[in-house]
């Protein structure tokens, strides 16, 4: 009988929880959303750069909205995502880079620009293939327009981009900047609130125990 | 001066001349150019003619200002008021290979200068020099090759840890490595996180500052030449405690882009290739 209550006790508060963490997940996805606003959306970017933060927040807030949060086997995790499990692949190769902090000054040469580059006549190969080596945002599921190479703005590539474009190129805005941590806010968030939420979930548990009246 | 910069003061002090001892470097015979420029009708200036790669003098490097053995940290020895300038980490010769006298000239600690008058005429150096550059800025990492290691304290919680006065202060400590090589990285990475796990360091007073003035000299050399006479103060915050490192972690850090391609040069610089982050809790009661 002993075992019995304790089992169904744990069964209903275990349960409970899940509900209540569940309940509580759009409130992280807001509170990473402010987070993101705050930290990366007031910073002033040339509106030509493609690197501005507008362009990856829908799909930022789509993949924190689809975050692996709850993971439950005989106990509970309510997980936040950090810099390893957060799934930075495809076009949020750039958020990584601004959450880990570049060192350096850098130029963006867009994929279509690069392309011009790599036509010109009279360009030595060499040259050409130090101009295709660059890192860049350049995945299959970017659009074309959307895709860009950093050219560092000390390097002899630089000049000579210009140089063939006939323009200046648009600095990148997030050079030499220093790691903005925008997960180390949600933690706190959640460090913040999850007493509450683990307080309420046992009390929801209890509760429903009474009104199946198991306990006596 | 407050707490914060004590801290972040004290941490640095820690790091440079205890964690990072391991990497410093000697070097033989260097020639000492004069400095016309810098030189006026009583003194004389000659600089470090060095080729080395990374320059001894970038930021955050510097010669070594301690003698071996006196650069800890003496937190258990209130009878010791302070350490000494270094006596035999720089000799400096004339052009016979004479040594000369360590009364008779300043040492830029910073910059690799020699200060002196008209009566001594110094050629040659021997000297240790950090070759690894500590910095506490993001914004001086490029101002040195690598490797560079920044110092950054931030983000700080007080709170209240007994009955009656006194609090826990905890702090954010971040280390950015940043190494010209996987094994320099890795080497860098296992002998901070050794000295800061299970560790501390004093929270120093500093009531005269840093132990370099600000032309790079000794502090207090400049008006007093006996070095007996101008020590570093190791006079620690009374009411407090040690800074304790908690919850050390370490990660490398590899920018997405610069492997996007998998092709040689596609780094987006050195200081980019071979990236590593130590974090702890800066923990002290006061």
């Amino acid at each position: 009988m002993y075992n019995k209550v304790v089992d169904s006790t744990k069964t209903s508060v275990h349960k409970a929880i899940l509900l209540e963490f569940g309940q509580h997940l759009p409130d992280i996805v807001e509170a990473a959303t402010n987070i993101y606003e705050d930290l990366l959306m007031g910073i002033t970017i040339n509106k030509d750069s493609l690197s501005s933060p507008e362009y990856f927040f829908d799909t930022y807030i789509d993949r924190i909205t689809n975050f692996n949060y709850i993971k439950s086997t005989t106990e509970i995790v309510l997980e936040i995502p950090n810099e390893e499990t957060f799934d930075f692949s495809g076009e949020l190769a750039i958020l990584k880079m601004i959450t880990e902090g570049v060192v350096g000054n850098y130029l963006e040469l867009p994929e279509r620009d690069l392309n011009v580059i790599l036509k010109a006549k009279g360009l030595d190969d060499k040259v050409k293939r130090r101009f295709r080596s660059l890192p860049g945002i350049s995945e299959a599921d970017i659009p074309l327009s959307r895709r860009f190479s950093l050219l560092n703005s000390k390097s002899d590539l630089a000049n000579i981009a210009q140089e063939i474009l006939d323009k200046k190129l648009i600095h990148f805005p997030f050079s030499n900047m220093p790691p903005v941590d925008l997960f180390i806010n949600l933690e706190a968030f959640v460090q913040e609130n999850i007493n509450s939420w683990i307080s309420e979930g046992i009390n929801k548990g209890l509760t429903q125990l009474k009104e199946e009246r198991i306990y006596v | 001066m407050y707490r914060l910069r004590r801290e972040d003061d004290s941490v640095y002090l820690y790091i440079k001349d205890v964690v990072l001892k391991p990497f410093i470097e000697k070097q033989e015979k260097e020639a000492l150019l004069y400095i016309k420029e810098l030189s006026t009708d009583t003194t004389a200036v000659y600089e470090i003619e060095t080729f080395l790669q990374p320059s001894p003098f970038d930021r955050g490097r510097g010669m070594v200002y301690f003698d071996e053995g006196f650069d800890y940290c003496l937190v258990n020895t209130p009878t010791y008021s302070g350490t000494p300038e270094q006596s035999n980490r720089i000799r400096v010769y004339d052009e016979n290979l004479n040594i000369i006298d360590d009364t008779s000239y300043m040492i830029d600690y910073m910059d690799g200068r020699i200060i002196t008058t008209y009566n001594t005429k110094p050629a040659y150096i021997d000297y240790f020099w950090n070759y690894v550059s500590l910095v506490d800025e993001w914004s001086a990492v490029t101002a040195a090759d690598p490797p560079v290691v920044v110092l950054d304290v931030s983000g700080t919680d007080k709170k209240g840890y007994q009955l009656g006065g006194g609090k826990q202060v905890d702090r954010k400590m971040t280390l950015h490595i940043f190494a010209s090589s996987t094994a320099e990285r890795n080497d860098l990475i296992e002998v901070i996180y050794d000295n800061l796990y299970l560790k501390g360091c004093p929270l120093y007073e500093l009531p005269e500052g840093t132990v370099l003035d600000y032309d790079g000299t000794f502090y207090g050399r400049r008006h007093n030449m006996n070095k007996d006479e101008t020590l570093f103060s190791r006079a620690t915050v009374s009411g407090t405690s040690n800074l304790m490192f908690e919850n050390v972690s370490h990660r490398n850090i590899n920018l997405p882009l610069a492997m996007s391609r998998g092709m040689d040069k596609v780094m987006l610089s050195d200081l980019n290739a071979y990236r590593a982050k130590i974090t702890c809790d800066l923990r002290s009661y006061a």
